[in-house]
């Protein structure tokens, strides 16, 4: 095998490797980190509410005062609004929860075989095809061999066939590896792609969440 | 005379707690954020140094980045209800605990002296109606903080969407400067058979004599589980690839066929709102042959060429 074609082999283990190895527990630990960031975010939500039901007791409390029973109407009007806010962000964190890390758990369990019977599928095609050729190339050698000093026309017909087999398994192998790695990155390619995309989505989520709360 | 005294004292508590607890949860907030994208930030690496993924992992960074500048954002927030709201409450509260004793004193002795209990009254309301006004009118400082935090926030988010969302839009093609690698490597399919009738072939099942139609390690073209994986191109052709793809997206359910369980769930306000959602692949036979991230299906507009006929 070429320098090249070897380089391209070792390009695409190393890419399998990468996404089992570290991508997808580095998924994990994003869906763990993901779990906590969740938890914060509740926690403060919670505090706040608590603070805007203070507000609101003051506010009632005021509306029975003859004097202040308006600005008792408004602390009330403005802990509602807060209180809708809040939970704006809570349903904002819940999809967060739904369609992040629960996606990202899910495909990562899923790939762990997937990535694993992929990549050994393609170890043992490589095996094959390159014993294979192995084989072809040994069969020249020993066509040779037995050629040797030998002048006849039965010895280069079978010499040019050889070469033809060797040949043609060759640039079989070379496709193998190109194609072969094209898979292995475009697998990488489509993991990166789904985690940016979702994302995006919940980037979209929160800038939808702050935008309803500024309007 | 209980009223004036009452307001900020009922908050007193309440107050106290709430600072205390917002602290707390300020500091967990932040480490968890900070945590999370810090994550998000080492996976932009792994892209980084890949062949393929390279600007997803731009993205990846820039997004943390953009959601450090949120977190900063909030800070700041909480430093100004801090500033704006709690101490000023809290400083009130200290000053109007003397203060409201001697008004009390002073009207009932204002009452005493006048028999005028309307007067002591009016005072002690009046007492009351400023501390709601001041109430509320911090209140409304907040109100104007969040507002304010909430215009820069969607500001930054929205600024970098639709890039972010374009550098994940093509999951199934490579860069050029990996297609090139992949062209050193493999030469000139040889054999007459052209690149757009060996993968017809290979769809309909018929192998060429002598040729392995997939050799790879997915699975063979003409076994395609109805996942609709990408089928194996030459490296060669750009202009097969793109017609390929156009051929492959048929293969791809509908985006929210009644197939897909989940989906045919979501009110159709949501179907809507939400442009992007991935698929589930119906319970496979084996699970090792299905790539769980065989779809990646994006926004509604990218997919979806229903005039191409649809292969089987």
């Amino acid at each position: 095998m070429s320098r090249t074609t070897e380089d391209v082999n070792k390009l695409t283990e190393s890419t399998y490797k990468n996404v089992m190895e570290q991508f997808n527990p580095g998924l994990r630990n994003l869906v763990n980190l993901g779990k906590s960031y969740e938890k914060a975010v509740t926690a403060m939500t919670f505090a706040g509410k608590t603070y805007f039901d203070a507000v609101s007791k003051i506010g009632e409390n005021a509306a029975v005062s003859p004097v202040s029973r308006e600005l008792g109407v408004v602390l009330m009007e403005i802990s509602e609004v807060h209180k809708k806010v809040q939970l704006e962000l809570e349903e904002t964190f819940k999809k967060f929860h739904r369609e992040l890390i629960t996606e990202l758990e899910k495909k990562t369990d899923m790939d762990i075989k997937y990535m694993n019977a992929t990549f050994k599928r393609y170890q043992s095609e490589h095996k094959f095809k390159q014993d294979f050729l192995d084989k072809s190339q040994a069969d020249l050698k020993k066509l040779r061999r037995k050629s040797q000093g030998k002048h006849s026309s039965k010895y280069e017909v079978k010499e040019n066939e050889c070469m033809e087999t060797i040949s043609s398994r060759q640039t079989d192998m070379q496709r193998f590896i190109a194609e072969g790695c094209k898979e292995a990155l475009l697998e990488e390619k489509r993991r990166f792609c789904f985690l940016v995309d979702k994302h995006c989505a919940f980037t979209y989520q929160l800038t939808a969440f702050h935008d309803k709360v500024t309007h | 005379m209980n009223s004036e005294k009452g307001i900020l004292d009922q908050f007193n508590p309440s107050l106290k707690n709430f600072v205390t607890m917002g602290k707390h949860y300020e500091k967990a907030l932040t480490v968890a954020a900070k945590g999370y994208f810090d994550a998000l930030v080492k996976l932009g690496e792994l892209a980084s140094d890949s062949q393929g993924s390279k600007e997803l992992g731009d993205t990846l960074f820039q997004m943390a980045e953009v959601h450090r500048q949120i977190q900063v954002q909030l800070e700041d927030v909480l430093k100004l209800f801090h500033s704006e709201l709690l101490s000023q409450l809290e400083q009130k509260l200290e000053l109007d605990i003397k203060y409201l004793t001697y008004v009390e004193l002073m009207s009932r002795r204002q009452g005493e002296l006048d028999s005028l209990v309307a007067v002591g009254y009016r005072s002690a309301l009046t007492e009351e109606r400023r501390r709601y006004c001041f109430l509320v009118d911090r209140q409304c400082s907040v109100t104007k903080i969040l507002i304010n935090y909430h215009c820069k926030v969607r500001e930054l988010l929205s600024q970098k969407l639709s890039s972010w969302q374009q550098s994940c839009a093509q999951p199934t093609k490579l860069p050029e400067r990996a297609l090139n690698l992949l062209r050193h490597t493999a030469p000139q399919s040889s054999g007459g058979a052209g690149l757009a009738e060996v993968l017809r072939n290979a769809k309909l099942g018929i192998t060429q004599p002598g040729e392995q139609v997939n050799s790879t390690s997915m699975g063979q073209l003409d076994r395609l589980p109805p996942s609709g994986q990408m089928p194996q191109v030459s490296p060669d052709s750009e202009d097969e690839r793109s017609v390929i793809s156009q051929r492959i997206s048929t293969f791809r359910p509908r985006p929210y066929s009644m197939m897909n369980p989940e989906t045919s769930r979501m009110s159709p306000r949501l179907r809507l709102k939400d442009r992007m959602s991935t698929d589930f692949t119906p319970p496979p036979p084996s699970p090792t042959r299905i790539n769980p991230f065989a779809h990646i299906r994006l926004r509604k507009t990218v997919t979806n060429d229903r005039s191409a006929p649809l292969i089987q």
